[in-house]
C-alpha cells in the first residue's frame, strides 16, 4: 500500500533520482536501481522487496537485497551478500537467494552480474596489456617547471656558444695532429700552414736524423742529390709520404721540372745568399708540384715568397753549422 | 625599486616644480653620459699607448657566469649520482698521493737518521758491516722515492671543453662492464623505432639517417595485432645481433623522448636504458642555408662533460658511432653539455684561410691558439638538431625491464635544479 503512494508522489510529483532525457526517456541516478531506468517495476524507494548486484570499489561484486520486514529501519534496509568470484556459482548464489522474489528481479540482478563481469575481466586485461607493453605515459610536466626549464634552455644555448666552440674543437684537434699525417679533411696548404706555424711556435720541431718535416725531407733529398750526383726519381723526393698523382699532371711536366731542379742546386750550395732567390723560386715550383699532386683539384701557382726565404735562410743556416762541425 | 645607477635616476635636489625637475634630470643625465665618455676615450687612448694595459683590464673584469659559478658536491666519492668534477677530482687525489709519499720520504729520511745514532754506539766492525746495508737500504728506497716522484703522471690538462673519457672511474666501470668494455664493436648495429601508435615517422626516420648503420622500424599499426613491448623488441634485436635500441617517444605528434637502450654482447642482458627528453627539434629542411648529408661516418665531439655521469652519458653517445670517423667526409656531429642541456648539431667543416676581416681562433681562456693563426674551420649546418636532457638511468631495459635494488640508477627529479648553479652533467 505504501509502495504504491510513495510510487504516485515520485512519478506524478517529484522525484530526487529521476532524469528526463529530451528524448522522453526516464532515467533513475539512483545507486541501488538495478536498471536504471525509471520505472514502477525497478524503482528501489517505491518497492520495499527489492534486490541489486553492486560492485565494490576493490572489485568484489555484493547482492543486495531490501525486505519488508525492514521497512521501517531505513538504515538497515539493504542486506549485503558476497558474490562467488566464480560467475557460475555467483550466478547459482542469486538464484538461491532470490528464491521467492519476483522473476523480474532475479533476472535483472543475474544481467548485472553478467555485465559487471564482464566488465572487470575487460579492465584486468587491459591493465595486463599495459603492464606488458611498459610505455606509461609521462604525466606532463609542471608548467612552472616547465616554464624554468625553457628559460634555462635559452640562456644555456647563449652561453653554449656553439658554433665558435665546434670550431675551436676542431682547430685543436687538428693542431694536435689527432687527423694523422696528411689529414684527408684539410686541404695540403693549410696542413702546410699549420706545420710550419707550429714548427715556429716552438712546439713543433725538426729532428734532424728522422724523417718528419716535408720541407727538411727535400733540403736533404737536395743534399744527397749533389753529393752523389744521380739522378733520381719523383717518387724518392716523397720518400715515406704517400703521393697523391692526379689527372693532371703529365710525366713530362714532372722530369722537366726535376731537371730544372737538378741544374739549379748545384749552383745554389755554392753562393747560399745570391741564390737565395733561385732556390726559393725552385722550391716553389716543387711545392707547387707537390701542391698539384697532393691537391684534389687544379691550382695556380701559389708564392708565398717571405714564408719559403725565412725558412730557406734558418735550414741553410742549419746546413753551414753543421758543415763546420763535420772535421 | 631599490636600486639606482649611479648619478642619474636619483636627483641630487628635489623640487616641487615638475618642469624643472625634468630640466634637472635631463642635465643629470648629460652630466653622467659625458663623464662616462670621457673615461673610456681616456682609456682608450692609453691603452693604445699600452697594450699590458688592456689585457689586465680584460683579465681583471671577467664576467660573472653562472659556469664560473658553478658548485660542485664536497665529496671525495666518484658514484653516479654526485656531482664532482672529475678533473679536479683525480688531481686532488694525485696531490694526496703525492704528499703521502712526501711524508714517507720523510719518516724514512728521519728513520735512517736514527738508525746511524744507534750504530755508533756498537763495536767498529759490526757497526760498519751493519751501517753500510742499512745505508744502502735506506739509499734505495729514497732512490725508489725519488724515482716515483719524478715519474708522477703529467697534470691534468687546462680546460679544453672536450670531454677525457679515460677520467672515468672504476666504480662507473665496474657497473657498466660492457659499455666500458674494452673491444666494442667497431661499427655498431642500431635499430630505431617508435613509441606504439606514433606519427613521427619522419622524425625517426631523420634520426635514423643521423645515426650511422641504422635501420628504422615501425611499430605494428594495426588494432588486432600484437603489440611488441619495447622489451621484447630489445631481445629480438639482441638475437639478431644489433648493439643498441633506440626508441623516440612521441607526444602530440612530436618527439617527445629519446630512450638509448644498449644491448650487450651475447652473454650479458641488455644494459644500461638512458632517457632523454627531447626539445627544439628542428628537421634540416627548416634550418637556414642548410646542407645534405651524405652517408660518411660522422667525427663525433663531446663538449662538456664533467661529472660521472656526464661521462656515462659521453660514453652512451660514443658507442652508437662507428669508432674510426670518415675524415674525407668532413662532417661533425656535436653533442655539447652546457648547463645539463645536451645540444646536438651536425655540421660539415671545411678547414679555409681566414678572411681579411676574420680573427684568429681563441680556446676557452681566452688565448689565441698558436698555430692555427689565419686559419679559421667553416661551417655548414646539417640534419637536425635538437636538445636533449638527460632524465634517467635505468639498469636495464626501460623502468619495467629493470630489477633489483639499484634498477633505476639516477633518475632527475624536480627539487635538483633548486640551486641554480648546481649541475649534474
Amino acid at each position: 500500500m505504501s509502495d504504491e503512494i510513495v510510487w504516485q508522489i515520485i512519478n506524478q510529483q517529484f522525484c530526487a533520482f529521476k532524469l528526463k532525457t529530451i528524448k522522453g526517456n526516464n532515467f533513475c541516478r539512483n545507486e541501488y536501481s538495478v536498471s536504471g531506468l525509471c520505472n514502477r517495476q525497478s524503482c528501489p524507494l517505491a518497492n520495499s522487496r527489492y534486490a541489486t548486484v553492486r560492485t565494490s570499489p576493490k572489485g568484489t561484486i555484493y547482492l543486495y537485497i531490501k525486505t519488508i520486514e525492514r521497512s521501517h529501519m531505513p538504515s538497515k534496509w539493504w542486506e549485503k551478500i558476497k558474490l562467488s568470484a566464480n560467475y557460475q556459482e555467483a550466478l547459482a548464489q542469486i538464484e538461491e537467494r532470490l528464491q521467492y522474489f519476483p522473476k523480474f528481479l532475479l533476472h535483472k540482478c543475474k544481467q548485472r552480474l553478467t555485465r559487471l563481469v564482464q566488465v572487470a575481466t575487460r579492465m584486468r586485461k587491459i591493465a595486463a596489456e599495459e603492464a606488458r607493453l611498459g610505455e606509461k605515459l609521462v604525466p606532463k610536466m609542471a608548467p612552472k617547471i616547465k616554464h624554468r626549464e625553457e628559460a634555462r634552455e635559452r640562456k644555456a644555448l647563449a652561453a653554449a656558444k656553439l658554433e665558435r666552440s665546434i670550431e675551436r674543437e676542431l682547430l685543436e684537434r687538428l693542431r694536435q695532429g689527432a687527423y694523422g699525417d696528411q689529414p684527408l679533411n684539410c686541404n695540403a696548404n693549410i696542413w702546410k700552414k699549420v706545420l710550419n706555424a707550429l714548427e715556429n711556435e716552438g712546439e713543433g720541431s725538426r729532428d734532424k736524423d728522422m724523417d718528419t718535416g716535408i720541407e727538411d725531407e727535400e733540403d736533404e733529398d737536395e743534399e744527397e742529390k749533389e753529393l752523389e750526383l744521380e739522378e733520381e726519381d719523383a717518387e724518392s723526393e716523397l720518400d715515406g709520404q704517400v703521393e697523391y698523382i692526379s689527372d693532371f699532371d703529365e710525366s713530362d711536366e714532372d722530369l722537366a721540372d726535376i731537371e730544372d731542379w737538378l741544374g739549379s742546386e748545384e749552383d745554389d750550395h755554392a753562393d747560399d745568399d745570391d741564390d737565395d732567390e733561385d732556390s726559393s723560386e725552385d722550391d716553389d715550383e716543387a711545392t707547387k708540384k707537390k701542391a698539384k699532386a697532393g691537391d684534389k683539384r687544379k691550382r695556380g701557382k701559389v708564392t708565398k715568397m717571405k714564408g719559403k726565404k725565412r725558412k730557406e735562410i734558418e735550414v741553410e743556416s742549419e746546413r753551414e753549422t753543421n758543415k763546420l762541425l763535420a772535421f | 625599486m631599490g636600486f639606482s645607477k649611479p648619478g642619474s635616476v636619483s636627483l641630487s635636489q628635489k623640487t616641487g616644480n615638475k618642469l624643472r625637475r625634468k630640466q634637472m634630470y635631463i642635465e643629470d643625465k648629460k652630466a653622467a653620459n659625458k663623464e662616462r665618455h670621457e673615461e673610456r676615450h681616456r682609456r682608450r687612448k692609453e691603452e693604445a699607448k699600452d697594450p699590458e694595459l688592456r689585457r689586465e683590464r680584460l683579465e681583471k673584469n671577467q664576467p660573472a657566469s653562472l659556469d664560473k659559478k658553478r658548485i660542485w658536491d664536497d665529496v671525495d666519492d666518484d658514484s653516479l649520482g654526485t656531482v664532482v668534477d672529475l678533473a679536479q677530482l683525480k688531481r686532488r687525489r694525485l696531490e694526496k698521493a703525492e704528499a703521502a709519499a712526501a711524508a714517507e720520504a720523510d719518516a724514512v729520511g728521519n728513520e735512517e737518521v736514527e738508525e746511524d745514532d744507534d750504530e755508533d754506539a756498537d763495536s767498529m766492525l759490526d757497526s760498519d758491516e751493519d751501517m753500510e746495508s742499512d745505508d744502502e737500504a735506506a739509499e734505495e728506497k729514497k732512490e725508489k722515492l725519488r724515482r716515483q716522484r719524478a715519474a708522477r703522471t703529467p697534470s691534468i690538462a687546462p680546460s679544453t671543453t672536450s670531454t677525457n673519457l679515460d677520467l672515468t672511474p672504476d666504480s662507473l666501470t665496474d657497473q657498466f662492464k660492457h659499455l666500458f668494455a674494452d673491444e666494442l664493436p667497431p661499427i655498431p648495429k642500431i635499430l630505431v623505432t617508435t613509441s606504439l601508435n606514433a606519427t613521427i615517422h619522419k622524425e625517426a626516420q631523420e634520426i635514423a639517417a643521423m645515426l650511422p648503420n641504422s635501420t628504422y622500424i615501425r611499430r605494428s599499426a594495426h588494432v588486432h595485432a600484437h603489440k611488441y613491448s619495447v622489451r621484447e623488441i630489445a631481445k629480438f634485436a639482441k638475437n639478431r645481433g644489433y648493439n643498441a635500441l633506440v626508441v623516440v617517444m612521441e607526444d602530440q605528434k612530436r618527439p617527445h623522448q629519446l630512450l638509448v637502450i644498449h644491448l650487450n654482447s651475447e652473454d650479458a642482458a641488455p644494459g644500461p636504458t638512458l632517457t632523454y627528453s627531447i626539445r627544439g627539434y628542428m628537421p634540416g629542411k627548416a634550418l637556414l642555408g642548410h646542407g645534405n648529408a651524405t652517408n660518411h661516418y660522422p667525427e663525433l665531439l663531446l663538449n662538456g662533460f664533467k661529472t660521472p655521469l656526464g661521462l656515462l652519458a659521453a660514453k652512451s653517445m660514443n658507442t652508437l658511432f662507428p669508432a674510426q670517423p670518415e675524415l674525407q667526409g668532413r662532417q661533425v656531429l656535436t653533442l655539447h653539455n652546457q648547463r645539463d642541456y645536451i645540444f646536438v648539431r651536425r655540421h660539415r667543416y671545411v678547414f679555409r684561410e681566414a678572411r681579411p676581416t676574420e680573427k684568429n681562433v681563441v680556446d676557452a681562456e681566452g688565448k689565441e691558439m698558436a698555430g692555427v693563426k689565419g686559419i679559421r674551420a667553416g661551417l655548414q649546418e646539417l640534419g637536425p638538431r635538437m636538445t636533449l636532457k638527460l632524465r634517467r638511468v635505468d639498469k636495464g631495459v626501460g623502468r619495467a625491464g629493470s630489477e633489483g635494488d639499484d634498477a633505476t640508477k639516477w633518475e632527475w627529479k624536480a627539487k635538483m635544479e633548486k640551486k641554480r648553479t648546481r649541475f649534474n652533467l
